[in-house]
């Protein structure tokens, strides 16, 4: 790999330097933009926007059609793309890594809905870069631990699912604490007020009976478990929800190449899995690593538990309700991609699946 | 270091001689092999007389004949024994099929696919294996006959395991490791339903291990490109997916050359000079050999039929541009985790997907520029993306319409899955977290057989 960390020449002041710095960005944040616009500005206004969840579930739904707000929702992307770069460079991602993530992130099917329409998945998104990258910054003692208690409190707002990245931050943070041998209590105690706050919103939203879950509800009658099928339910949850939702599911249009999407989210699977195989206690990353691959499998089991917990009813969850994991995702695939032509790969499938992106939005849901 | 490193492949200090030397040399192989092999053995003979989907009742009534006529014409009806096993044990999980068990059998028309056989198109070859080491099994006390026939798929693979081994040892592996892919690969569902049933598939693992093994070899220019040449015709006398093997074979020894030619500083045109030579020519001699024994076979079937109706399965479809892209995803997709039956347990087998595609992939992304041997998941990526639409397409061109190519069709590769996976576990907790996962995955396995047992008599 030849490309070269741009941050680390990158010492011209103002915008140049600017530029320098952040290459990845350069690239990745105009062609994303130009892609969710398109995306945006193609969806009908007869087309039904994708179902949000959390408190702002009702208002979200009721604006979310709106072409102004789904052409702002391009912000909470860009967001993310920003801290993903900053997060991935940490550990050691070149430019073309970044952009190769970015791109990814940029045209996945997630993102297909969650920055074409004004729903809960474009900030889920945001929120899960900040709470990886706020996590990081405090691993490395660069920001105190207890700024993850307002994140985690305000990106509660848009669901319960939030809670699954703040398990990660928690998992990693405990690691770190393993690894250096101390600092438990800064470290542990504000992921776990951390983890605690997420689900304060989502509480108070299941007592008050407003909002929504990343499952079907009960009060709409739909599809839930009894207490014999929950077992069977948390299998199927554990494979379903966390890596399986993002990695094996396309934009779910009919008649859309779905191996499109499945080729691209081959390429996660392979980051998460191959990263804990790589992973080794002197690794920055191994932290994360091993958090993302356990809460790859316990994100199903931890939601469905905690949704029983709040309306009394084993559900059905959304699969695509876990937008908030892609980025923790991303980064760690971001480590094991050391092949310079295999990024280039990774790059030039994520711009066929962003035409094809195009192609649906016009097609399909325009 | 860690306690698995300690563990490896490269176990070259134990001097020790002689069989007990032998052993500690070679503790993963012997421990995969007691472990996979007992375990498939058993669950064989937990098998009641109900037969598997996936075609075994034709092949049993292709090994049933073959003492008495050699061969099994197109158009033949299935005989007496399967009709029994329909009638009176049924297939999973579909039950008993065509007349009641105990009356009047003669009418074949009642029986799936009118009665007619499908498995003309196979050569004899591999029946003939099956039913010679079958009944030599069978001689066993307490093994009847069609467990032995069943239990020669325990050998197609140890056989291959034995290969794919040989072809780990090349590589920078820990032996746990080993020992947990390969036991991944044996409660899988495609390990369950090849090798604990008679599969036509089972022969072509075992084939693939081979055909990779000695690929790697002329790669280093330790055995003759030649052997290939002769491993595709046979491989073809066995079932027409062995085409997957030998021509991955082709595309590995084509990217060997390349990569060699480029790190030695040669130029593009030296390396496009370089690429065809011998290690282009004798592969793909070794591929046009096995499409030719094939299409020779497929020539030979009509005029050895005893009436000219075909066995319509009613897979055929007409080509689409969907279906077709659908395949290239196929193969890797469904390689370890393809499920007969459906059930809702079907999810515990998804991990094996991932562990198929970080396999396939991650050894793309993270293989670097100077590693040791970057052809081999270079080639393997491509040989999962293109094989089944490959395969599809030859059917397409051959019969002019089109059908789902199952991804078993794509076990050949599965020997250097193993292999690419293998460098890339260098975390000991992956390693026992997968043979946890394994473990389960057996435990499920016996589980499902006993109940298929009771459920199918």
């Amino acid at each position: 790999m030849t490309s070269t960390v741009a941050s680390t020449n990158g010492r011209a002041s103002g915008w140049r330097g600017l530029v320098a710095g952040h290459r990845p960005l350069v690239v990745l944040l105009p062609l994303s933009l130009a892609l969710s616009w398109t995306i945006a500005l193609a969806h009908g206004t007869g087309a039904v926007p994708p179902a949000s969840q959390g408190l702002l579930a009702g208002p979200l739904t009721a604006v979310g059609g709106s072409p102004a707000l789904g052409l702002l929702w391009w912000l909470w992307l860009a967001g993310a793309l920003v801290l993903l770069e900053s997060t991935a460079r940490r550990f050691g991602a070149r430019d073309l890594v970044v952009i190769a993530i970015g791109a990814v992130l940029a045209v996945s099917p997630v993102t297909f809905w969650a920055v074409g329409w004004a729903g809960s998945d474009g900030p889920l998104l945001f929120f899960g870069a900040l709470a990886i990258w706020l996590a990081t910054q405090v691993a490395d003692g660069r920001a105190s631990s207890w700024w993850l208690v307002p994140v985690a409190l305000v990106a509660g707002v848009f669901g319960v699912a939030t809670a699954a990245v703040f398990l990660i931050v928690l998992i990693q943070l405990i690691g770190v604490a393993v690894v250096r041998g101390g600092g438990w209590r800064q470290l542990i105690g504000a992921a776990v007020v951390a983890l605690a706050a997420s689900i304060v919103l989502p509480l108070i939203a299941a007592v008050a009976g407003i909002g929504s879950i990343p499952g079907t509800p009960p009060e709409t009658g739909g599809q839930t478990l009894g207490p014999i099928g929950a077992a069977l339910g948390i299998l199927n949850a554990m494979v379903d929800t966390g890596l399986g939702a993002l990695s094996h599911r396309g934009v779910g249009l009919a008649g859309a190449p779905e191996y499109f999407y499945v080729a691209l989210g081959w390429v996660i699977v392979a980051g998460v899995v191959i990263a804990f195989f790589q992973a080794r206690r002197s690794q920055a990353q191994a932290p994360l690593v091993v958090a993302v691959a356990a809460v790859a499998l316990l994100t199903g089991p931890l939601l469905l538990v905690l949704v029983r917990a709040f309306y009394g009813e084993w559900l059905v969850l959304q699969p695509l309700g876990v937008a908030v994991l892609l980025p923790a995702f991303l980064v760690v695939t971001s480590t094991v991609i050391r092949n310079r032509g295999a990024a280039w790969l990774v790059i030039a499938w994520s711009g066929a699946v962003a035409v094809l992106g195009v192609v649906l939005a016009i097609v399909a849901t325009g | 270091m860690t306690g698995t490193e300690r563990r490896t492949f490269v176990d070259a200090h134990i001097v020790a001689s002689g069989f007990r030397g032998a052993m500690a040399r070679h503790w993963a192989l012997v421990v995969t092999l007691v472990a996979g092999m007992g375990y498939m053995a058993i669950i064989t003979l937990l098998h009641s007389q109900a037969v598997s989907p996936i075609d075994e009742p034709q092949y049993i009534d292709y090994i049933d004949k073959v003492y008495g006529q050699g061969i099994v014409r197109s158009g033949e009806y299935l005989g007496e024994l399967v009709r029994g096993l329909f009638a009176c044990h049924g297939v999973i999980p579909f039950g008993v099929m065509g007349a009641a068990c105990g009356s009047d059998m003669s009418d074949p028309s009642v029986f799936p696919f009118g009665g007619i056989s499908s498995a003309p198109i196979y050569t004899p070859v591999q029946f003939w294996i099956d039913r010679l080491v079958g009944d030599a099994i069978g001689l066993i006390p307490g093994i009847d006959q069609l467990a032995g026939w069943r239990l020669v798929g325990t050998l197609w693979l140890g056989g291959g395991l034995v290969f794919c081994y040989l072809i780990a040892r090349r590589f920078r592996a820990t032996g746990w490791g080993f020992v947990a892919v390969a036991l991944a690969c044996v409660a899988s569902p495609f390990g369950y339903w090849t090798f604990s049933f008679v599969s036509t598939d089972a022969p072509i693992f075992l084939f693939g291990a081979i055909t990779l093994w000695l690929t790697m070899r002329i790669a280093r220019g330790e055995s003759s490109g030649w052997w290939l040449v002769a491993l595709g015709a046979a491989g073809a006398l066995f079932k027409a997916t062995s085409l997957v093997a030998v021509g991955f074979a082709f595309v590995y020894l084509i990217a060997y050359r390349i990569l060699q030619l480029r790190r030695s500083g040669a130029t593009a045109g030296a390396v496009v000079r370089g690429v065809f030579g011998r290690t282009f020519w004798l592969p793909l001699l070794g591929v046009v050999a096995n499409v030719v024994v094939a299409a020779v076979w497929t020539k030979l079937i009509p005029i050895f039929a005893v009436r000219s109706s075909a066995v319509d399965q009613g897979v055929a479809t007409p080509p689409t541009f969907d279906l077709f892209g659908q395949q290239f995803v196929n193969f890797l997709g469904g390689a370890l985790q393809w499920v007969v039956p459906q059930t809702d347990a079907n999810n515990l087998f998804l991990p094996l997907q991932w562990l198929a595609v970080a396999a396939v992939v991650g050894a793309v992304l993270i293989y670097p520029r100077g590693a040791r041997d970057r052809a081999l998941p270079v080639s393997l990526l491509i040989g999962y993306l293109i094989a089944a639409p490959v395969l599809a397409l030859s059917v397409v061109i051959a019969t002019g319409s089109f059908f789902p190519i199952p991804p078993r069709y794509g076990i050949a590769l599965i020997p250097a899955l193993i292999a690419v996976v293998l460098p890339l576990m260098r975390n000991r907790w992956a390693v026992r977290a997968l043979l946890a996962y394994t473990a389960v995955l057996l435990m499920y396995q016996l589980g499902m057989t006993l109940v298929f047992a009771r459920w199918y008599p």
